[in-house]
């Protein structure tokens, strides 16, 4: 079991997004080291712990990209 | 994060705000639920959400049905407390041992329920995972599940970003044409009516440029508040982008929705700017309703849009209709009567529950217009909802034509008299002149139009 945390990839992308939003990223992220550490905790292999996370993040990216758009559509200066 | 287990009512406006109820399935909730069912190794696993009288489920794997009564969900104990739920057996649980989802399918025999806390400390609901033979959950399952549980609720708080427009607090333009979407499915199943406004705020771009863009926000801001303020609860007001907004009014006739746009009209310039005491707002809108011709949402809103054009077109400061094209042989405009009387119909309430209203002359709020109605309002005793009589598709030509001339209204019904559908005594609103509408001699003119029919 490895001893580090895991590296999350950052769902906005480096973007500039606007203070609400980038709450709620920072939020999710924190959440899903809690899941991962939780996961790990329980014995889970590292494989698998990533392959869920992943699954996770990936998803949450779907949704994350066209909030972006909406948002930066709507404030053309946050980005 | 502050709980607030024991505010009911600030909890159901929160799940209202998250506007997810009834909304369809959605992968990323499927994906979390997938991954629960795996890893805590049960047949059930759900994201429940605790409405006022029922659980419905956005995401449930191993179950058929989406929604169960409240009072025999194991989730609405879960949302109680700010610790997750767990039932070992519950048969030996005297809170369960007898709920028909015990005894029958789909014999839940153990459970256990994380809350899904928002931000702002409520709990919407829970995320559970069900088995359907009595065990022991570790604790390690317990922290795996609070934590999908987070990551719920994180997806929902995505979405409610996602609909707000940062600057004004109005729904953004993607959100309107979601929930346009809903209204356009409740017409054609129900033959509910709804109807969008779309407005916006006349020579913005000078008052922008004049004082630059942060005065501008604060008018935009100002103006997005206003609107709210005059809206009915339930009304659904969007930013579309720059200073043009949109309003969504489900279960509201085209008449209604006219009403609407011309009273906030006439209110508008009321708004005072503490950086220019003596600047004025006023506001051009379009008004559309559904019909048979407008089936999508983006549809709509090119409609309002055409009406708001006409009304930038013609001068300004004025509230202009979208007369739709109808297919031939479409069946007449839903009206806001035809809800409440199939309403009545459902519930099966008798005769004695609908009032017959007849009225004559009314004049409006803003003075300049009055309405002659002869129609019948039904309202229903059971849900106290009054419906007016709304316009078929000819009145809406009828209402365009007639909004100054009284001898148009002469040619016009001369013209619609033939076509019973489109004209009818109990089913026609007349807008006009207020000093028109309150002459002696205008009253006697109508009677005539309406075949003698004594006007009250």
């Amino acid at each position: 079991m490895a001893d580090h945390p895991m590296e999350l990839p950052d769902p906005a992308m480096g973007l500039n997004v606007p203070p609400a939003l980038a709450a709620s990223i920072n939020r999710h992220r924190a959440h899903v080291e809690q899941l991962a550490t939780s996961l790990r905790a329980a014995g889970m292999p590292d494989a698998q712990i990533e392959a869920s996370v992943s699954v996770l993040i990936a998803s949450y990216r779907s949704e994350l990209i066209p909030a972006l758009k909406s948002l930066m559509k709507a404030d053309p200066d946050a980005h | 994060m502050h709980i607030r287990l024991t505010d009911e009512a600030g909890r159901l406006a929160s799940l209202r705000r998250y506007d997810v109820l009834d909304t369809s399935p959605e992968a990323p909730f499927d994906k979390i639920v997938q991954l629960v069912k795996t890893v805590l190794n049960v047949p059930i696993a759900l994201v429940s959400l605790i409405d006022a009288d029922r659980q419905w489920f956005k995401s449930c794997v191993g179950m058929e049905v989406r929604e169960t009564a409240r009072d025999i969900s194991f989730c609405t104990h879960t949302i109680q407390s700010r610790q997750p739920m767990v039932i070992g057996d519950a048969a030996l649980d005297p809170r369960f041992a007898q709920n028909p989802l015990v005894i029958g399918p789909p014999y839940i025999a153990s459970y256990v329920g994380a809350p899904l806390l928002t931000p702002d400390g409520y709990a919407l609901g829970s995320l559970c995972a069900i088995d359907t033979v009595p065990r022991t959950f570790e604790g390690w399952q317990i922290d795996v599940l609070t934590s999908f549980a987070a990551l719920v609720v994180d997806e929902f708080e995505l979405r409610r970003i996602a609909q707000t427009d940062s600057l004004t607090g109005a729904l953004s333009r993607r959100a309107l044409l979601a929930e346009a979407e809903r209204a356009i499915s409740q017409y054609v199943n129900h033959r509910l009516p709804s109807t969008m406004i779309s407005f916006d705020i006349d020579q913005f771009k000078g008052s922008n440029d004049q004082f630059g863009h942060a005065k501008g926000d604060e008018i935009l801001c100002a103006c997005a508040a206003f609107i709210h303020e005059q809206k009915r609860p339930g009304d659904i007001l969007a930013r579309l982008g720059g200073d043009e907004f949109a309003l969504l009014m489900t279960d509201c006739d085209i008449a209604q929705a006219l009403e609407t746009a011309e009273r906030c009209r006439a209110a508008l310039p009321e708004l005072r700017f503490a950086h220019d005491p003596a600047l004025r707002l006023t506001a051009s809108f379009g008004v559309a309703a559904l019909n048979q011709g407008c089936l999508s949402a983006e549809q709509w809103l090119v409609e309002a849009d055409q009406a708001l054009y006409e009304a930038k077109q013609t001068g300004r400061n004025k509230s202009c209709i979208h007369v739709p094209v109808l297919p031939e042989g479409a069946p007449a405009q839903p009206r806001a009567a035809d809800a409440v009387e199939e309403e009545v119909a459902e519930d099966e309430v008798s005769d004695e529950d609908i009032e017959l209203h007849k009225t004559s002359v009314e004049p409006l709020s803003l003075r300049l217009w009055g309405r002659m109605k002869r129609l019948r309002r039904v309202k229903s005793a059971k849900t106290g909802r009054l419906a007016y009589g709304g316009l078929h598709p000819g009145i809406v030509n009828f209402q365009v034509l007639n909004l100054s001339e009284t001898g148009i209204i002469v040619e016009t019904s001369a013209k619609l008299a033939p076509m019973p559908e489109f004209f009818s005594v109990e089913f026609s609103d007349i807008y006009c002149r207020a000093q028109t509408c309150r002459s002696a001699g205008y009253v006697i003119e109508l009677e005539f139009i309406f075949d003698g029919e004594k006007l009250d």
